[in-house]
């Protein structure tokens, strides 16, 4: 199949089907489910292909001949697998999962658009191809997330759209001005025509091509639309917005670093430790964009908030890790970016299924829900286990390797930010453990049950690969080292079950083996010790006093109170003050110029008209 | 001096008479106020069409018992054809905008522009 | 005199000082245009071919009583610019004042039926038997103007002008005094519509819109001119009309 279909394929057949759909009453899930599933087997195919020519689609506009042009590389293979592969599985979940909401229709539609645009941007072969399916990608998300049930969806999508539209003017600007000296959009000849430019020239345009990638990867002073965003999203859209949406910024961001060389384009530049200027400051940005989730994610009370910011301070590991450009790093950025994808999906999806059943993202409104929800609970209490990097699971190997990379190169300021996140995140991810699934059962979900099949089969595909990838990260490693073939990057020893690093090896078939063992060990003292009393979770009691109000005891509106108050500060001088005071300030010149110039006095405008001809005829312009 | 005068009482004359009307739109609050200095830059417009056409001595294009076409000089008389035209629209468009300023009065119970802000923000 | 009023008068003496210099320049030429005044050029001027009333024919004396059929027969040229020449553009410029009137209309739609609210303290004794007396002559003197616009000074806009104005004096004079405006409308339209049936006749016959097909006669007797008077009957019958009707809006709103 060529190339070209894998992007068009899933575009027509959600149009037709969107449009057939008032006619015949056809499910979309199943349909896109369908499509998505073929796409994946045809995609699995396509593996070890990477001799496949590049592919050009001509066509004319204006007497011009423009082309679209596609092509197949290891690192593109990667992200049209992980891309399908998502999609698959939330449209699986959403067969079930959207029966009450009202524009699912759209959303299936916007869906598949989405998926060819991501498939169209990682295929493309020259700039002008990938603008033009970012753009599509932009906007399909755009009405995805605006189409989330909360009414600040449409101020989280504005938000979101007016920071991706700023972006790709600058990237339209910047290949406009390389394409009027060069007349191609390749990316071989775009970085040759960079490395020849004087050095500030040729920053300047990486910095206009790196920002609307930097946008949508959601780093530090860009990650203001990322927490509204996956908050406000349709639930379903929550999992593939962080799990795929932030990954393509990181494509891009992997292009510009790796695949147009940038390294060899600053060699010369401003060195800090023998790693450009320019990678350093992407590094910072990265670190601080650790720093700055972790300590959000703790603060919020809505679960999809507190997921958003952990996704935003994940994304900053993987670019730190990527901008350091040491083997090293690029292997644990890319694994850690392929984990992150799994883990994060799952808890996006467990807390799906939870929002399904339960109606509210308010953690403080749930509770106990473990015996009610035990599949979402397990496949929570998996990925939570993955994201705070604990083995055996794949988080703990990426972010193993990230820190060798860091440690290596000797940067303690951005390795004590990525040993910050660790330990923050442990806080973070055990803050909806403990409201949602642990503590006593709020009355209203007494009836509560576990979510239907097919929601829950995409949850134990994601626990099954959590832990498959953390016993075996050989397969991943494969792939990874083929990319780094590619990209002229020296491979990193491993085998199937384990990766040498910059200070020894980590095996995971011993450390799997030593935790089966504990568990096994513990699961045989807790069943030969003693039985305890089994007591319901209202029954509580203090110094034989009869309690009101049970619920007084499930301790979960600001849960970690004393920490936040360290950083209370810190959050109120967000970014998103900045940015919103800024915005303010705008509006505010704005009115000033309305009152005083457009007043809506047609006196005034007259007065205008006369000036204007005075002012002709002073310029000489008309008598 | 007098033909110096009578040139300008023409040609200057009508222009003052549209400058006036336009300071009258520009500055008065008052809409009936507005209204007369919009048809005075009317008339000042029609004084000025008509100047244009007008020959020293000239008299009315009309064929009499004692004037052809030939004997005696006649004004121009496209100008004044226009100027015609020009002067009835003039009256219609003040009825017209009389009918609106009514209208305006009886919805705001003024004539003071700047109190009426039903089209302004 | 506020910051506004002085900014709008030094704006304005601008413009005026802009204007008026157009008139002290005319570069093809080199002299003012001041001094043009009362020195049109009628001879290199369009309109010595009206005044010849020679567009189409060849350039002869036009005499009082004496020359026949010339292309346009009204002895008045101003009518035979308005009503022959340039009839296009009074048609237009009729549907332009009939717009208004229907606009008029249509704004003080809803207080039309409600009495006159034009204040008469009581219904003046000079005022309502001079009118009595004024009323039909100024019908007649109106009726004149418009049915001899075509040989003497003034036409259909005056002499409707001038039937308006006995109808407004009518209005003034008396609070129970009413318009039949089906009245009016039937007129109206019916005037309108033979101003276009004249003019697509013209069509039929001559090839283009609102030519003259009949015969124009000698010049300076009253059944002369071919289509000019009675176009201009029509005019003035509207215009008489339209401002009766504009009027009689304006004073029951």
């Amino acid at each position: 199949m060529s190339l070209f279909y894998y992007t068009f394929i899933p575009i027509v057949i959600a149009f037709i089907a969107y449009f057939l759909n008032k006619k015949i009453k056809l499910s979309l899930a199943i349909l896109n489910s369908v499509v998505f599933a073929y796409l994946f087997y045809q995609i699995s195919r396509l593996y070890n292909q990477w001799n496949i020519p590049h592919e050009t689609i001509s066509y004319y506009m204006f007497d011009r001949e423009i082309q679209l042009i596609f092509q197949l590389t290891p690192l593109s293979w990667l992200f049209i697998f992980m891309t399908t592969g998502a999609g698959l599985l939330i449209a699986i979940f959403t067969i079930k999962s959207q029966q009450e909401y009202v524009l699912r229709s759209s959303f299936h539609l916007n869906f598949a658009i989405l998926i060819g645009s991501i498939l169209g941007v990682v295929l493309a072969g020259d700039f002008l191809t990938l603008f033009i399916f970012w753009e599509i990608m932009t906007w399909s998300s755009f009405f995805l997330i605006s189409s989330g049930e909360k009414k600040a969806a449409q101020k989280a999508s504005y938000r979101y759209i007016i920071l991706s539209t700023i972006g790709a003017y600058l990237m339209v600007t910047a290949l406009f001005i390389i394409y009027n000296q060069i007349h191609t959009f390749g990316y071989n000849q775009v970085a040759a025509h960079l490395s020849g430019l004087p050095i500030t020239e040729s920053i300047i345009l990486i910095i206009m091509l790196a920002i609307p990638f930097i946008i949508k990867a959601g780093v530090f002073p860009f990650h203001v639309w990322v927490n509204g965003a996956h908050s406000n999203a349709p639930k379903e859209f929550s999992p593939f917005l962080s799990g795929l949406m932030l990954k393509v910024g990181i494509y891009g961001v992997i292009l510009l670093l790796y695949f147009v060389p940038l390294y060899n384009i600053l060699k010369e530049s401003v060195n800090y430790r023998g790693l450009p200027i320019f990678n350093y400051i992407l590094a910072i940005f990265g670190c601080i964009t650790v720093i700055t989730g972790t300590i959000l994610a703790i603060r919020q009370e809505d679960v999809k908030r507190l997921v958003a910011f952990s996704s935003i301070s994940q994304m900053g590991y993987i670019i730190m890790a990527l901008a350091i450009s040491t083997p090293l790093g690029f292997t644990g950025g890319l694994l850690h970016l392929m984990n992150h994808m799994i883990f994060k999906t799952t808890i996006f999806l467990s807390i799906a299924a939870v929002i399904y059943r339960t109606k509210t993202t308010k953690m403080s409104e749930m509770g106990g829900l473990i015996f009610k929800m035990p599949v979402t609970f397990t496949a929570y209490l998996i990925a939570i286990i993955a994201l705070a990097g604990i083995p055996p699971t794949n988080g703990f190997i990426s972010k193993w390797v990230i820190y060798q990379a860091l440690i290596d190169k000797g940067y303690i300021f951005l390795s004590v930010a990525a040993f910050f996140g660790s330990i923050g995140s442990f806080m973070y991810v055990f803050k909806p453990l403990s409201t949602i699934f642990l503590g006593q059962l709020k009355p209203e979900h007494e009836n509560i049950k576990e979510v239907p099949f097919l929601m829950q089969l995409p949850m134990f595909v994601l626990m099954a690969l959590i832990l498959l990838f953390g016993i075996l990260p050989g397969l991943q490693m494969n792939l990874i080292n083929q990319i780094s073939q590619l990209l002229n990057i020296q491979p990193v020893g491993f085998t199937l079950y384990s990766i040498t690093g910059a200070f020894g090896k980590w095996n995971s078939l011993v450390i799997f083996s030593l935790f089966v063992g504990g568990f096994l060990l513990a699961f045989i003292i807790f069943i030969s010790a003693k039985k305890s009393k089994q007591v319901g979770l209202m029954d509580t009691y203090t110094s034989g006093e009869y309690m009101d109000d049970p619920e007084a005891y499930h301790y979960a509106y600001q849960y970690f109170r004393p920490f936040d108050r360290v950083f209370d500060s810190f959050a109120a001088r967000s970014l998103t003050v900045i940015y919103d005071t800024f915005a303010q300030n705008i509006v505010k010149l704005g009115n000033l110029f309305r009152k005083s110039i457009v007043t809506g006095n047609g006196q005034t405008y007259a007065f205008y008209m006369v000036l204007f001809i005075v002012i002709l005829a002073f310029a000489g312009w008309i008598i | 001096m007098i033909d110096f005068l009578e040139k300008w009482s023409f040609f200057g004359g009508s222009v003052l008479l549209i400058l006036i009307g336009l300071y009258g739109v520009i500055t008065r609050k008052n809409l009936i106020k507005i209204f007369i200095g919009l048809s005075l830059m009317d008339t000042g417009i029609n004084v000025l069409l008509v100047s244009l056409g007008y020959v020293e001595g000239g008299i009315a294009p009309i064929i009499t018992s004692t004037i052809n076409n030939n004997s005696y000089n006649f004004v121009d008389p496209i100008p004044q054809a226009l100027v015609l035209t020009s002067i009835v629209i003039g009256v219609a468009v003040l009825a017209l905008g009389l009918g609106v300023i009514i209208k305006i009065y009886e919805k705001y119970n003024t004539l003071d522009i700047s109190e009426i802000r039903g089209l302004r923000w | 005199m506020n910051f506004r009023k002085i900014l709008a008068l030094i704006t304005i003496i601008l413009l005026g000082i802009f204007i008026l210099q157009a008139f002290l320049i005319i570069p093809e030429k080199g002299e003012i245009a001041l001094n043009n005044f009362g020195k049109a050029d009628i001879e290199n001027r369009t309109a010595q071919l009206y005044i010849d009333k020679s567009v189409n024919s060849t350039n002869e004396q036009v005499i009082y009583k004496e020359s026949k059929d010339k292309e346009s027969g009204s002895a008045n040229i101003v009518t035979s610019i308005v009503a022959n020449y340039r009839a296009l553009d009074t048609l237009g410029e009729v549907t332009v004042l009939f717009l208004a009137a229907t606009g008029l209309s249509a704004i003080l739609y809803n207080k039309k039926h409600a009495k006159s609210n034009f204040i008469l303290k009581e219904d003046s004794f000079i005022l309502k038997n001079g009118i009595k007396i004024l009323f039909p002559l100024l019908i007649l003197a109106g009726s004149y103007i418009i049915i001899y616009g075509h040989l003497s000074p003034g036409g259909s806009f005056q002499g409707g002008a001038v039937i308006a104005t006995a109808f407004l004096l009518k209005l003034l004079s008396s609070k129970e005094y009413e318009l039949d405006e089906n009245i009016l409308k039937i007129i109206e339209v019916t005037a309108g519509v033979s101003f276009v049936s004249i003019g697509l006749y013209g069509l039929y016959a001559e090839g283009s819109f609102l030519t003259n097909f009949l015969e124009t006669g000698t010049i300076a007797n009253l059944f002369s001119g071919g289509i000019v008077p009675i176009i201009y009957i029509t005019i003035g019958l509207k215009v008489a009309v339209e401002l009766t009707n504009i009027i009689n809006d304006l004073m029951k709103a």
